[in-house]
């Protein structure tokens, strides 16, 4: 123990100068202290090994340590086993627990700053870890990100997205700015987005934009662009996402959008149409439109109402349709109105009057009809408004025409007793004066036998004219006649009435006959000469001329009498009707409307040329083959001649003895007979047909045809060869005249007259 | 010697009321076929009787006629008498305002006409 006394010296100044502990704590209890505390000391050195590494110190420290405390054991063992003779120094002893403290304490210090130290490791090198992690991962990511020099603009940093997307290196990425890579931005324009930014009026300023490949290709892009303002130099980042996908979706939505919109603007056209279509109908001129709500007042209304009330269309909408309904028609007006209102009916109709504009009274009638909504409260009414006028005007036309047969009655009355008295008169003379020479008497009695056949005539006229106002036919006796003679007569007539005019007559044309009535005919030229008569003077010509055209014959008689006006020409055809000046000559105001239903009567025409002051031409003309009467006359056609009989009866026998095979007696008059026949029936037809496209003929215009070829084919063949084809025609041109005899066609019989009597 | 003025558009009836006068008595006949000549003649001749029809073609019809004459002095005397077709009142009632003296209705018997004629002339 070498050491000991060494450690003892120490002590031993130590204890003198702490005695006060001899006093205060035995030996013993400072000695397992300190043996403690430097166990623990040396436990704690070794622990440090963990938290620095440093295990060869440390093992050395907690060694020694552990030695001081083997020793410290030692002293204890000794003294409890007596072995040491003194007590050891307590100072010293002291001192060695104060420093054992001190080192529990040291070493403790000592391990909590290595763990805190280890623990700062641990956290920077994770924090390291996280951000390295990070920057791989936005270097990786396929946003592009951007890191670039806020005044040259080139670019710092690029991720390797941007690098990946763009196909350019990083190298050469640092060369090129934002500019270089969008196409459809220039220098100006960049720094005109970039400008919110440099000027802090934003945070961040989001784009869309279109970055260019190196390869040339395009991409669309959206544009996160930051200025960092603390960064030295400034710089812009910039994240940007590739948006092409995007865009599909956005342009397939467009597209869905778009398509959307086409089949909104699809049925819009279509509603618009059907609005249309309902407006159209609305705007209808036939009749008058009207939309109106519950105070009455027009909310629309159509041209034919405006037409119809004589307000203009702006007007109207500022009126009620109880301002413009006559004021004797609104209390009935109101009163379906209202029950409309009420729900009691859903339309109503009825006649009334609307005072138009001018202060003229229109009739119409109304149909309005209320149109309601779900909840059943009335929407509006509907209106149709039909101008009745006309309809007012035909009971107006029959008023006017029955006023003008009153006229025409007393008028009657008034020509009946002229004649009436002359007869009255005269006879009455004759019978009760003796003093009449037979001169006188002869005289006289010439005029009753005068004024009895004018009282007759009237009485015709009045009796014709009762037949057309009945519309009952009257007949027409109808022969073949020449219309020369006719008119010859009737000028005869009037010359012996010696009116003091001429009557020249000219003809045109080779005359021929036709069907015609001819006491009608004569009543014609008789009513037609009287006019010229009344107003020509005396002295003066009224000429008559008959022409025979191809296809009607037309008679005009011409005066150079006081004409008339072209407004009397239009009207001289109207029933009783009699021009302005009534008294000046006497007569029936029939003899024209009568003139015109007989030329009717005979299918032919009638006009009228006149000039005040120069005199008047009527011109009627009587169709060559007139056998299409009009329907509501009567015709009394002569029973098919003998003549015809004849001839038909030849074509039956021939027929027959065809049919026998007979021998043919005469066939070649028989030939021509035939063939002529058909030519003229051919033509006839043909004419009909041109002339009155009667629907009866459209019928037999098929077989016409036929025929018509069969006559041509049988004319161009050579005389000696047509006996071979004549028996064929023979029997078709009997079936075909059967036919139509057997209708009791009219048409045909008549043609067969006229070619019984030509012959 | 009286005269007579017959006015008529109808040259029959002014045949038949000449023939009528014919032989009665000693008249001056006149004859007129419309009114502006029959209210000429009168002016003129001065008759004592005018046998007046109503209708006439003309500037006058008889009722003018008649209304014109005795609407002057130098013709107020006159006696007028209406040769009528109109027999309805309303049409004597216009022949009595025009101032006509009396009316006959056609067909009206001659041998009253002479009758009447006879006591307007003596």
């Amino acid at each position: 123990m070498a050491w000991e006394p060494l450690y003892n010296l120490e002590l031993v100044e130590a204890s003198r100068f702490f005695g006060f502990y001899e006093i205060m704590i035995p030996t013993e209890i400072i000695l397992f202290l300190s043996i403690a505390l430097q166990f623990w000391a040396a436990i704690y050195a070794l622990k440090l090994i963990r938290v620095t590494g440093r295990r060869l110190a440390w093992i050395c420290i907690s060694f020694a340590i552990l030695l001081m405390a083997f020793r410290r054991c030692i002293t204890v063992f000794r003294l409890v086993t007596d072995d040491i003779k003194h007590s050891p120094d307590q100072m010293a002893e002291g001192v060695a627990l104060l420093i054992s403290v001190l080192m529990v304490v040291g070493i403790s210090r000592i391990h909590i700053y290595f763990q805190q130290v280890k623990k700062l490791e641990e956290e920077r090198s994770q924090a390291e870890s996280l951000l390295v992690r990070f920057g791989r991962i936005l270097d990786h990511s396929f946003n592009e990100i951007y890191i670039f020099n806020a005044e040259t603009w080139k670019f710092i940093q690029v991720n390797f997205g941007a690098c990946k997307n763009l196909q350019y290196s990083q190298e050469e990425l640092t060369k090129l700015t934002p500019v270089d890579l969008k196409p459809e931005h220039a220098k100006e324009t960049f720094a005109e987005l970039v400008r919110p930014l440099m000027e802090k009026q934003v945070p961040m300023v989001v784009f869309e934009a279109v970055h260019e490949r190196k390869d040339g290709t395009l991409y669309p892009v959206l544009v996160r662009l930051q200025l960092m303002h603390d960064e030295v130099p400034p710089v812009f980042v910039a994240i940007i996402g590739d948006i092409t996908e995007q865009k599909k979706y956005e342009a397939e939505l467009e597209s869905h959008r778009n398509h959307l919109e086409e089949l909104v603007e699809s049925r819009t056209r279509e509603l618009e149409k059907s609005l249309q279509r309902t407006k159209s109908y609305f705007d209808m001129p036939l009749m008058g439109s009207v939309i109106s709500n519950l105070n009455k007042g027009f909310i629309d209304v159509n041209e034919e109402m405006c037409r119809i009330t004589g307000y203009r269309k702006d007007e109207l909408l500022q009126k009620t349709w109880a301002e413009i309904t006559h004021p004797d028609d609104m209390k009935i007006d109101a009163g379906l109105f209202s029950e409309l209102v009420s729900g009691v009916r859903d339309t109503y109709t009825m006649e009334k009057r609307y005072v138009r504009k001018d202060g003229s009274i229109v009739p119409v009638e109304i149909f309005v009809s209320c149109i309601r909504n779900e909840a059943g409260a009335v929407n509006y009414f509907a209106a149709m408004v039909n101008d009745i006028s006309d309809r007012k005007g035909v009971e107006g036309e029959k008023e006017r025409l029955s006023q003008m047969k009153t006229d025409f009655l007393s008028t009657a009355a008034h020509e009946l007793r002229t004649p009436l008295t002359t007869i009255r008169g005269f006879s009455e003379l004759i019978s009760t004066r003796s003093n009449f020479s037979g001169e006188q008497i002869r005289n006289y009695s010439h005029l009753i036998n005068k004024e009895s056949e004018n009282l007759a005539d009237i009485i015709d006229d009045l009796l014709d004219l009762s037949r057309i106002e009945s519309g009952k036919s009257f007949s027409l006796n109808v022969k073949l006649a020449n219309l020369v003679g006719s008119v010859n007569e009737e000028i005869e007539t009037f010359n012996r009435q010696d009116t003091g005019h001429e009557f020249p007559l000219l003809l045109k044309g080779d005359p021929y006959e036709v069907f015609i009535d001819p006491e009608k005919m004569r009543q014609v030229l008789r009513n037609l000469y009287s006019n010229s008569v009344k107003y020509a003077e005396t002295g003066c010509e009224i000429s008559t001329k008959i022409e025979f055209n191809d296809d009607a014959v037309l008679i005009s008689v011409s005066d150079k009498g006081e004409g008339m006006s072209q407004d009397q020409v239009n009207r001289i055809f109207e029933k009783f009707y009699r021009s302005e000046e009534v008294h000046k000559f006497r007569g029936t105001g029939l003899g024209m409307s009568i003139v015109k239903y007989l030329i009717d009567a005979h299918a032919g025409k009638i006009w009228i040329k006149s000039e005040i002051g120069k005199g008047t031409t009527v011109t009627f003309e009587i169709p060559k083959i007139c056998c299409i009467w009009r329907d509501e006359y009567s015709v009394n056609i002569p029973p098919i001649d003998d003549q015809h009989k004849t001839l038909l009866k030849l074509i039956c026998e021939m027929a027959d003895s065809i049919r026998n095979g007979e021998e043919m007696k005469n066939p070649e008059l028989i030939l021509d007979e035939l063939v002529s026949y058909a030519e003229f029936h051919l033509k006839y037809e043909e004419n009909l047909l041109e002339k009155y496209r009667y629907p009866e003929l459209l019928v037999y215009k098929r077989s016409h045809k036929d025929f018509g070829d069969k006559i041509e084919h049988f004319k161009n063949t050579p005389k000696d060869e047509r006996l071979h084809l004549l028996p064929k025609i023979t029997v078709f041109t009997y079936n075909w005249l059967m036919a139509r005899i057997l209708k009791e066609d009219a048409i045909y019989s008549s043609y067969l007259i006229e070619k019984g009597v030509n012959k | 010697m009286k005269k007579i003025l017959i006015v008529d558009d109808h040259e029959k009836i002014r045949e038949l009321v000449g023939a009528t006068l014919d032989g009665i008595a000693d008249y001056q006949i006149f004859e007129a076929d419309n009114g502006k000549q029959a209210v000429e003649l009168a002016r003129k001749e001065q008759p004592d009787l005018i046998l007046m029809d109503v209708a006439m073609p003309g500037e006058y019809d008889g009722l003018e006629a008649t209304r014109i004459l005795k609407g002057e002095p130098s013709t107020r005397g006159i006696h007028i008498i209406m040769l009528t077709a109109k027999g309805q009142t309303v049409d004597k009632e216009e022949g009595k305002q025009a101032g006509a003296d009396g009316y006959f209705v056609k067909p009206f018997s001659p041998i009253e006409l002479i009758r009447r004629i006879e006591s307007v002339l003596t």
